[in-house]
């Protein structure tokens, strides 16, 4: 050693060293690649474990084999590697739909998919609070809402929703599920804008149908003093006329059953956001209030707002619209007069104190009754629900008002639907867009649909557990899987602003409940403010379809011409007209076997 | 001698200033800056100069509820105040029974506004209401949500039980600080009850009623909780008061310009009253100086 010189033997040690870092590196490296791709090996294992778990205790029945549901968890799996640790804010309404989701379900995504989900439940009236705010703010507020598809027109028009369509196409191709099935939905038609895109993902639907007393309406004393009155028999009303002898009968003939005071009709009057909901909800299309078409009248919608060429031009019928038109007016007077044949505690009640009413016992039918009310009104010990837990009630196709004709819809159906901003950051809007499949997906629709009555999917409807289940649910699955499902439809693309104008009517409605003005000038106030509404978003200019106001004529001019807005009626109250219930429901059962 | 001017003063106010900027200042400017405009969204805005404050000038629904809001304020007033000062009088004045009544006087007015609405709209429910049954089983046609006198007087009631407390306890404060001199100087001239409450307990109340007057009145002229959850403004648009038509424009309708222009009017109004309040009692003072 001694004969090496210093430099040497610096040189030798720096190339060792060189050579150790290098292999030190490679071996590091591959450490942790070894460590990177072994935990991702366990991850996806913990995954895939995760998702047999949810498959086996709580997705099940489904439309798909279990094969098959592991299939698209596996694919969930996949699809989310990118996104893993991302946290998303979710907002949805209180139904007992959303609270599934927010419970079991979303345990299930964040398991399988390892996006992190904060999902809120608040009122259907904050939901469109928030999502009004996040749109006049441009700043994120959720990530994805769960909102009705009511807004449909107003999303299009101002142009700060996402077109799912496009998403899907696009920037969110390789997060949407092969397997989605849109074909499988059945109210795509209802989130589909005038320019043919999807603009929102149905999550569930409920609709507004007539309930009424199955057990009473087949007592044959009851029956037999029907029709000595009225001169047709007790049933399902098919017509307002009907229904109106059958709430009479009830509230001042019958007046007591079983030594409990009962009545014929059931409703509320509170003044406040649920009244509109009232009547926004389609009341007026069951009065014949729009033109024909489905889902929504055209060029008259049930709101009375008449669009050219998908340009909002007026509601008030000096413009074209149908607002204030005969139709309309008799739909209000009609709401007034029977509120008097309800419980007179009905005129302090709003939306969600009167639901629950008709489960007490005391009424003989309502014509506007939310099949989201179907689970509650089956809890066992109800006065509406038999020993054996089959319901005392059933539910039918609503009555339809003297200007109603062939061809028009004939109630509302809710749809609440999966609604994402443009502004969210992409990766979120890939983990939302994940997320609000995953509550839509096959392999959780038919289990979701079981513990909530609110169906979104067709192969649901046809699933074996539905047929089972039809028995005990008063006429829900019997409506849905009947071709008059067609006619009950949302609020459609008329409506330029919905949160704008839906707040007119019940503050103008309460005044005819009142008594304050009559029926004609409240909607001809509800028609006046409609049309300022829109002129205002004429004034502003809006992304597509701007509102542009037709200008004022003589209402004479508008009614005589064919279809909406429709002249008075000589005769506003035609001959009652009722169906038997069981022949109804075996009519739609024989017409889908054919 | 002259006087050296120095501004450095100026500095010592800024902290105030600061605080009532952002307070005050700056949200008035950005609620007047709205009052021009028709917004709805950014980017989407337009200048409309004056015409939201015509138009709510012009409404004859505000209108109406501005006359009843004033109606309100005064029957409130009218009943409260009155009531207060007797039930104050009447209060035990030793003993344990003077905390007794003063915990339960104060009751009402530990709960909170919408819940008092949510306690009233059962209450005075004819099916499962405690009052509402009560008078039904006594003959008496009673239905807050269908009658417009019904509703009214729910309301008032409703406000009567959950505020006189609070003019009781001001007059009952204002009535213990009265020095026993006077009552004994009354003894010795053999003063009548009614001698003694019109000379010498009204005149050393005064002060303490025109607080309990202006915090009443303000309080039920801003009225909204209660009516909302009770009634939510009906039958028809009866019980609607400012407030609530206000919070309708504002959060219901999204209509941040019109809102605000109705804002701007509604807080010059209760300025207005407030100053002439002010001013009549300082010009009493002045007078008794």
């Amino acid at each position: 050693m001694d004969i090496m010189k210093e430099g040497e033997m610096e040189k030798i040690f720096k190339r060792f060293s060189k050579q150790t870092q290098v292999i030190a590196v490679a071996v590091l490296a591959l450490f942790l690649t070894g460590f990177w791709v072994s935990s991702a090996f366990a991850d996806t294992a913990a995954a895939k474990t995760a998702a047999k778990k949810w498959v086996d205790s709580e997705f099940q029945p489904s439309s798909l084999s279990k094969a098959d549901q592991m299939k698209e968890m596996e694919w969930f799996i996949e699809a989310s590697k990118s996104l893993q640790g991302v946290e998303i804010n979710v907002l949805t309404d209180g139904l007992p739909v959303a609270m599934y989701e927010s419970g079991p379900l979303r345990k299930a995504f964040m398991e399988i998919t390892g996006i992190k989900v904060k999902h809120d439940n608040l009122g259907e009236k904050d939901v469109v609070e928030k999502i009004q705010t996040q749109m006049q703010t441009d700043r994120p507020i959720y990530d994805i809402y769960v909102n009705d598809s009511d807004l449909i027109g107003t999303h299009y028009r101002y142009g700060k929703i996402e077109a799912l369509s496009d998403f899907m196409a696009g920037e969110g191709k390789d997060v949407t599920l092969p397997t989605l099935d849109l074909d499988d939905f059945i109210g795509i038609s209802f989130v589909t804008a005038p320019d043919g895109k999807m603009y929102q993902l149905p999550d569930q639907q409920f609709a507004n149908l007539y309930w009424f007393r199955y057990d009473w309406f087949n007592r044959p004393d009851l029956k037999k003093r029907f029709k000595d009155k009225y001169g047709y028999e007790l049933g399902v009303p098919v017509n307002w006329s009907a229904y109106e002898d059958i709430a009479n009968f009830f509230t001042n003939d019958v007046k007591e059953l079983d030594g409990k005071r009962v009545y014929g009709h059931m409703d509320y009057g509170k003044k406040g956001p649920s009244l509109g909901w009232r009547f926004t909800d389609a009341w007026l299309s069951m009065a014949g209030v729009g033109s024909k078409g489905i889902p929504n009248g055209l060029p008259v919608d049930e709101w009375g707002i008449r669009v050219e060429e998908c340009r909002p031009v007026g509601a008030s019928v000096e413009r074209g619209g149908a607002a204030n038109s005969p139709a309309a007016v008799y739909s209000l007077q009609k709401f007034v007069d029977w509120l008097k044949l309800a419980p007179p505690e009905a005129y302090g009640m709003d939306f969600w104190q009167a639901g629950p009413v008709p489960s007490q016992g005391q009424i003989a039918q309502q014509i506007f009754w939310y099949t989201a009310f179907t689970e509650s009104a089956l809890a066992k010990g109800l006065p509406v629900v038999n020993e054996d837990g089959t319901p005392k009630w059933r539910m039918a196709p609503s009555p339809h008002g003297p200007y109603w004709e062939e061809g028009m819809k004939l109630g509302y159906q809710d749809v609440g639907a999966w609604t994402m901003f443009k502004h969210i950051d992409l990766k979120k809007k890939k983990a939302a867009w994940l997320y609000a499949q995953f509550m839509c997906c096959k392999t959780v629709s038919l289990q979701k649909f079981l513990k909530s009555l609110t169906p979104i999917r067709e192969s649901d409807l046809k699933n074996e557990a539905v047929t089972k289940l039809a028995p005990k649910v008063g006429g829900l699955i019997e409506f849905y899987r009947s071709p008059a499902r067609m006619l009950w439809t949302p609020t459609g693309t008329n409506v330029p602003d919905y949160p704008k104008l839906a707040q007119l009517w019940w503050q103008n409605v309460s005044k005819a409940i009142a008594g304050e003005q009559s029926a004609q000038e409240a909607m001809d106030g509800l028609a006046k403010q409609m049309d300022q509404v829109m002129s205002r978003l004429e004034r502003m200019g809006m992304e597509y379809c701007t509102p542009k106001l037709n200008k004022k004529r003589d209402k004479s001019y508008w009614l005589n011409l064919p279809g909406s807005p429709k002249a008075k009626l000589a005769n506003e109250k035609p001959q009652g007209v009722t169906v038997n219930y069981d022949e109804l429901v075996a009519g739609w059962k024989k017409g889908l076997k054919e | 001698m002259n006087k050296i001017q120095s501004n450095k003063g100026w500095l010592l106010v800024l902290p105030v200033f600061i605080v009532v900027a952002f307070n005050s200042i700056i949200p008035f400017m950005t609620i007047f800056n709205y009052s021009v405009q028709d917004i709805f969204g950014p980017g989407q805005r337009v200048f409309v100069g004056f015409e939201w404050f015509e138009q709510v000038l012009s409404d004859k629904d505000l209108h109406a509820a501005f006359f009843r809001q004033l109606l309100f304020s005064f029957c409130v007033l009218g009943i409260e105040i009155p009531l207060g000062i007797g039930i104050s009088l009447l209060l035990p004045t030793k003993g344990w029974s003077v905390s007794l009544c003063l915990i339960l006087l104060a009751l009402p007015l530990l709960i909170p506004w919408n819940v008092v609405g949510t306690i009233w709209q059962i209450f005075g429910r004819t099916d499962i209401g405690l009052g509402g049954a009560a008078l039904k089983a006594m003959g008496i046609h009673y239905n807050y949500a269908g009658s417009y006198i019904d509703a009214w007087l729910t309301v008032l009631v409703m406000d009567v039980w959950h505020w006189l407390p609070l003019v009781i306890l001001l007059c009952y404060a204002g009535l213990r600080a009265i020095p026993d001199a006077f009552y004994q100087a009354a003894n010795i001239d053999s003063a009548s009850n009614w001698a003694i409450f019109r000379h010498i307990q009204l005149p050393k109340l005064k002060k303490v009623l025109v607080i309990a007057i202006l915090l009443r009145f303000m309080d039920s002229f801003m009225i909204y909780s209660e009516p909302f959850v009770l009634t939510g403004g009906g039958p028809g648009s009866s019980t609607t008061f400012l407030s609530q038509s206000l919070t309708t424009m504002a959060i219901g309708q999204f209509d941040v310009g019109p809102a605000a222009a109705f804002s701007i009017i509604y807080f010059l109004f209760i300025l207005l009253i407030c100053f002439v309040f002010y001013s009549a009692f300082m010009g009493d003072g002045s007078n008794e100086s």
